[in-house]
């Protein structure tokens, strides 16, 4: 009996994962797609349920030392043809270009710390950029934890840029799937700022994509989704589609 | 009325004991005593006001802030004052139910170098060329007049906290707590001395106010009346008689206002004075009747006998007519004072009661020999000839003071309703200070919210709209030179337009793709926490334009509101709502004042009514109605000579004046119509006096101490209150005793 008891603790230690492989896996699970090519829906609501809508075009380009993307403003009208380049750094302040067709110009946006909000959702820049396990710190082992009936890894993880608009994040990883379903983001004072759920994925060719966000500010109230209404992976982008000549 | 004192005499000690019970009973609810002081209490949740500030909340998160300022006589663009920045900017950021700090530090400066684009804290830390920040910053409109001053030697950090939470008072109590801890904490440390107001402070002092007067100067006042009666009874007794009967009375009232689940707000704090005020005139006659006929060699069931016999229709009289004048406050549709009408209204009936179950009952435990020694101070009882004086010098007496009030009665015609929720505290208070302190130099500290209406989504990028705010701007500006201070999100576009296109030739883009673009930008560079979603709402219809003003009066805000909303309807095709806090302590005070005089009026029309009722004489109907208007018009009077507003404690008092000087009047004339039946006047004269002058001298000197207490309050709406109903009551008492004979004897006496 005590042998048993024994094996079975040392068995679960085996198989106990630190915090940081369960994410470096869950991230493998999303990995792969080369290049991609989606169009997505944002949708905002305030604390009342007034709604407003907009519209983007994202390319990508999955890279080994950050991902590349190319978002083309499609609505509201007067964003038409507004263009964001980002080239992602990790553990660090992305390269962001924007393309202003008013002005016909291009201007990197230098800031120190980006971490406002995006189109004047709830969300905020990184919280829909790349999601690499390599822009954060993690301490510690995977939690498992049960959540109406499904088993989680439960990680904290901690941004490395010191000018993420977060102190930290707790996030929910679906067991079997290794999906990231659920986070809780808190502000740089600690308090809880949003939480966010992953809603739905699908698999295109062995990758699972995430096919919808909901993001709710618990601050303020309100509340914003992201949906991906056409989404093509292996798209074959080219570097020079997203560079900053292509973006005029 | 005899058999009811034989059925008092026989169950006294089950009576007390039973009366005792029920208010030791229902006073265990006080243990719940709460305290508001939000603008919520003086709105129906469903009215007009309160739907659209709500809305505005939701759309642009609240308008809850403090203020804290301070001042470095060297300038704050050195590394001290600049690291107090930094440090409270960060500290005030952690405090629970904070949403968002501003300060000079953490500015988003937008700065463009060939195509690089950066918005960013104005300072990260005080090691930086801060003469060079100091340059930037004496120029730049948006930082100056608002974060400093002219030379640079002041600042404010603007602490906005959560809408979600604005609205609970025990947040703003929270925050409150916390900046004057870190205050205190940074006064030791720096030698600076820091100010704080801002709306939030504003709400928060209120209810420290109401708490302080309620727990330190209602006690106080009674132990002065405790005080008093011991001084000119010198005996147990007559200081148990009237003291039962307030405290007994407020208890009740007080209990039944917590159990009704009312709490105890700025106004209804003054529940316990009106409650003492009726209550002492009731048991005051009562007793001092009785003390009367204790001299007379009579048994002292029949000195109780006689006294209440005597008394019991004055006593049921003026009470009737003070729980009718207050009852016209309870149909107000504002709730703090419909609860002080009917609080007051049910007090009024309750010390009643208690005068005519508990004071016999009292009375009568006391033997046949128990010696009450006359009172020491102003004996009445026995005085004789003031009739024969009256007469003598009725016409002297009434032209006199006929003289008088019209001279007096002048000043009414100077005389202004006005006040302002900044003018409510002293100027020892925090929020007082602060707010003039930021306002001599910084900024005005009363902020108005202008919702403008593009009318129609993704409106507010159109630069016509833009142009529009420009224009009204420039004219409000010209108008009204209160206004210290404007921002917008036009600001930052046309901040954004001047730095990223060299080649403007306008102050403002022309095209909306330009404005949605440059705003795109700037949120994208903005950090997590100074979003633009307080600027404007989602749809991208409404702007917020914010409008800092130096304090001004209440008939100034809603004449400067109207004008804001007309200028947009006649000139644009859009639409202006002012919302916003200040705005609506206006709207608050305009329709408080209203009700308070509405109510008045009404009060002396049903007076009128009552004194005829009562004494059934309709050619002597102005001789009962003046001595008690004249007070009233003698003290606004004076207020209009001193240039001194009407405010809302004004306006309470003249119920209170109103209340007494009625009750005094009654005593009056019911002793003289039961005494001219039989006697001359001038015996009739002196009649009153011994029956009733003590009585009504004795009750207008202890509330004269009572309110007094209220003169030390910080809020000075009790203060006003306190001068007014004291000089008011000494005013009708004169009148009452001197004037009121004079006239009956030029007019009734000499047939």
């Amino acid at each position: 009996m005590k042998k048993l008891l024994l094996l079975t603790t040392l068995t679960a230690s085996l198989f106990a994962m630190s915090s940081e492989e369960v994410a470096k896996k869950s991230y493998d699970v999303v990995s792969g797609y080369k290049s991609s090519l989606s169009k997505t829906t944002m949708i905002l609501k305030n604390a009342q349920g007034v709604e407003n809508v907009r519209k983007l075009e994202i390319k990508k380009i999955e890279g080994a030392d950050g991902d590349k993307s190319l978002l083309n403003f499609l609505y509201p009208d007067d964003l038409k043809d507004t263009k964001l380049l980002s080239y992602e750094v990790i553990g660090g302040d992305d390269k962001q270009w924007l393309y202003l067709p008013s002005l016909k110009r291009i201007k990197r946006i230098s800031s120190r710390n980006k971490s406002g909000s995006f189109m004047a959702s709830e969300f905020s820049y990184e919280d829909i950029s790349s999601q690499n396990y390599k822009n954060y710190s993690y301490t510690g082992e995977a939690q498992e934890v049960t959540k109406d009936g499904v088993n989680y890894y439960k990680i904290t993880r901690t941004p490395i840029d010191a000018n993420s608009g977060y102190s930290k994040q707790v996030i929910w990883i679906e067991k079997p799937t290794l999906l990231v379903k659920y986070g809780e983001y808190y502000d740089k004072q600690n308090r809880l700022l949003k939480k966010i759920n992953f809603t739905a994925y699908k698999e295109i060719d062995g990758i699972q994509r995430v096919v919808k966000i909901v993001i709710e500010n618990v601050q303020n109230k309100k509340s914003s989704s992201l949906e991906w209404d056409e989404d093509a992976i292996n798209a074959n982008i080219s570097a020079s589609q997203l560079s900053k000549r292509a973006l005029k | 009325m005899r058999r009811y004192i034989e059925f008092l005499d026989q169950h006294k000690t089950k009576l007390l004991i039973l009366i005792t019970m029920l208010v030791v009973l229902l006073s265990i609810s006080l243990k719940d005593l709460a305290f508001e002081g939000s603008y919520r209490i003086w709105f129906d949740p469903s009215s007009k006001i309160m739907k659209d500030y709500d809305k505005f909340r939701s759309t642009f998160s609240g308008d809850d802030t403090f203020i804290v300022a301070f001042e470095d006589k060297e300038g704050i663009f050195r590394e001290k004052p600049i690291t107090t920045i930094l440090e409270l900017t960060q500290k005030f950021k952690m405090i629970d139910g904070v949403q968002k700090v501003n300060s000079l530090t953490n500015y988003q400066q937008i700065r463009s170098e060939d195509d690089d684009v950066m918005v960013e804290d104005f300072i990260y830390d005080s090691k930086e060329d801060l003469k060079a920040k100091k340059q930037i910053a004496t120029h730049d409109k948006l930082i100056l007049h608002q974060l400093i001053n002219d030379d640079a030697t002041a600042t404010m950090i603007a602490v906005k906290l959560a809408s979600s939470v604005g609205a609970d008072e025990e947040v703003n109590l929270y925050v409150m707590k916390q900046l004057e801890q870190i205050r205190d904490e940074y006064e030791a440390k720096t030698g600076y001395t820091f100010y704080i107001s801002g709306l939030s402070a504003i709400t928060a002092s209120l209810v420290n106010v109401a708490v302080h007067d309620a727990l330190v100067l209602i006690p106080l006042a009674v132990v002065i009346v405790v005080v008093l009666l011991f001084l000119l009874f010198r005996d147990p007794i007559g200081v148990a008689v009237p003291a039962v009967v307030i405290v007994f009375t407020f208890l009740l009232v007080l209990s039944m206002q917590m159990l009704l689940g009312h709490k105890l707000n700025n106004f209804t704090v003054n529940i316990p004075s009106f409650i003492a005020a009726i209550a002492i005139a009731d048991s005051m006659h009562l007793f001092l009747a009785w003390v009367y006929y204790k001299t007379k060699k009579i048994t002292n069931k029949e000195a109780v006998y006689l006294a209440l016999k005597n008394n019991f229709m004055p006593i049921a009289m003026t009470s009737i007519t003070t729980a009718i004048g207050f009852a016209t406050l309870s149909i107000s549709a504002i709730e703090p004072i419909a609860t002080l009408g009917i609080a007051i209204t049910a007090g009024a009936l309750i010390a009643f009661l208690l005068s005519i179950s508990l004071v016999p009952a009292i009375l009568l435990i006391l033997n046949d020999e128990y010696k009450i020694k006359p009172i020491k101070f102003l004996n009445l009882i026995h005085s004789k000839g003031y009739g024969a004086f009256i007469v003598r010098h009725d016409k002297q007496i009434v032209l006199g003071f006929t003289f008088v009030m019209l001279v007096i009665g002048y000043g009414l015609t100077n005389l202004k309703v006005d006040s302002n929720s900044i003018k409510y505290f002293d100027k020892t208070t925090t929020v007082r200070s602060g707010s003039e302190f930021v306002e001599e130099k910084l900024s005005g500290s009363m902020i108005y919210e202008i919702i403008l209406d593009s009318t129609k989504k993704e409106g507010a990028k159109s630069p016509a709209f833009l142009n529009k705010i420009v224009e009204f701007e420039k004219v409000l500006l010209e108008r009204y030179p209160n206004i210290t201070f404007t921002t917008s999100l036009k600001d930052i576009v046309e901040r954004m337009h001047k730095v990223l296109d060299k080649n403007a030739t306008t102050a403002l883009p022309n095209s909306k793709n330009a404005v949605a673009q440059y705003l795109l930008l700037y949120s994208m560079s903005l950090p997590q926490g100074m979003e633009l979603n307080d600027k404007i709402d989602t749809q991208e219809r409404y702007l917020r334009l914010s409008i800092n003003s130096n304090i001004q009066d209440t008939s100034k805000d809603l004449e400067m509101i109207d004008w804001i909303d007309n200028w947009w309807e006649k000139n644009t095709d859009y639409l202006a709502t002012v919302q916003g806090q200040t705005s609506i302590f206006a709207y608050m005070q305009s329709s408080v004042m209203d009700t308070l005089l509405l109510s008045i009026s009404a009060t002396l029309v049903l007076v009128v009514f009552a004194m005829f009722f009562i004494f059934k004489n309709i050619k002597m109907l102005w001789i009962f109605i003046l001595p008690n208007i004249a007070p009233i018009l003698l003290v606004g009077g004076v207020m209009g000579y001193l240039g001194r507003s009407v405010d809302i404690g004004v306006a309470i008092s003249a119920s209170v004046i109103l209340g007494i000087a009625v009750d005094d009047t009654i005593h009056f004339f019911s002793k003289y119509f039961q005494a001219i039946k039989t006697m001359s006047f001038e015996e009739s004269i002196d009649y009153v006096i011994s029956h009733s002058g003590n009585a009504m001298i004795l009750t207008t000197l202890i509330l004269s101490f009572t309110f007094s207490v209220f003169a030390v309050s910080s809020f000075v709406p009790n203060v006003n209150f306190a001068i007014v109903t004291v000089v008011a009551l000494n005013i009708a008492l004169l009148l009452d005793l001197v004037l009121l004979p004079a006239l009956l004897s030029l007019f009734y006496g000499k047939k």
